[in-house]
């Protein structure tokens, strides 16, 4: 599986939606953003899951806020 | 009656429920989508809980980790022409944002078309609640016009299989570590 990657991993997540109004970087409070919602979590969690093997649970989302603590929180589950 | 999968429950609605469930959909944040917007009163709910308390109509409390976080249902279920209504709300963002919603309804979705064994199911939409058309077409509805305010889609098993097995696969690995 591909070893995660902060650059990156914002490119993909970026990539889930349709039309991003906002720039995202690493404090970006992604539950404030307008377009996200559960379609769009479903498709953060199908994403890890492919692309790093990594299984992504509804309250691992719920128990971070920003792209950085999502990127640590991916990181800790990896190994 | 349970529905357990997922790591979710779906617990059918009884008295005890009422107030929290009344409480939760007369916040802003679910009213505003409902086709219904008025304030819903003590005696109303109650009221709504006599008629909705049979065999024709399951609405099920959404319980994550004992806590009550929503509402699905199949209600009107017809035997004859095999049919029912669908719906669902989550009592707040932070769980409307997340895949407990998804996995709640294919949970009930399969109960509707593999326990019922029904052949459609209905759902009724405001126009302007573009989250609930986006995620209702994500499981293979297909809507039209009723009225200059509301669509009603159409779900049939060949197409929700489409669609639903892709999300089964997921919720199994990720909640039932079946791989």
């Amino acid at each position: 599986m591909k070893k995660l990657d902060l650059g990156e991993f914002i490119n993909d997540f970026a990539s889930l939606f349709n039309d991003l109004q906002v720039q995202l970087t690493e404090s970006t409070n992604f539950k404030e953003i307008e377009e996200w919602d559960s379609l769009v979590a479903l498709s953060l969690i199908a994403l890890v899951d492919e692309k790093y093997g990594i299984r992504l649970l509804g309250e691992d989302i719920r128990s971070v806020t920003t792209i950085l603590e999502l990127y640590q929180k991916l990181l800790s589950k990896q190994y | 009656m349970i529905l357990e999968n997922y790591q979710i429950k779906l617990k059918r609605v009884e008295f005890e429920d009422l107030e929290y469930i009344r409480i939760a959909r007369n916040s802003d944040f679910v009213r505003k989508n409902m086709i219904y917007q008025k304030i819903i009163s003590k005696k109303e709910q109650q009221e709504w809980f006599k008629k909705i308390n049979n065999p024709e109509n399951f609405y099920f409390v959404i319980i994550h980790k004992s806590e009550k976080v929503g509402l699905i249902n199949l209600k009107d279920v017809n035997m004859e022409n095999k049919s029912a209504e669908g719906g669902i709300f989550l009592f707040s963002r932070e769980f409307a944002s997340n895949d407990i919603s998804m996995r709640a309804s294919i949970m009930l979705t399969d109960f509707g078309f593999y326990e019922l064994n029904l052949k459609k199911i209905l759902d009724r939409v405001r126009k302007d609640n573009i989250l609930a058309i986006r995620f209702n077409k994500a499981i293979g509805y297909s809507f039209h016009e009723l009225d200059s305010n509301v669509l009603v889609g159409e779900l049939f098993l060949d197409e929700y299989e489409k669609f639903a097995s892709r999300y089964r696969n997921l919720f199994n690995k990720l909640y039932n570590l079946t791989n």
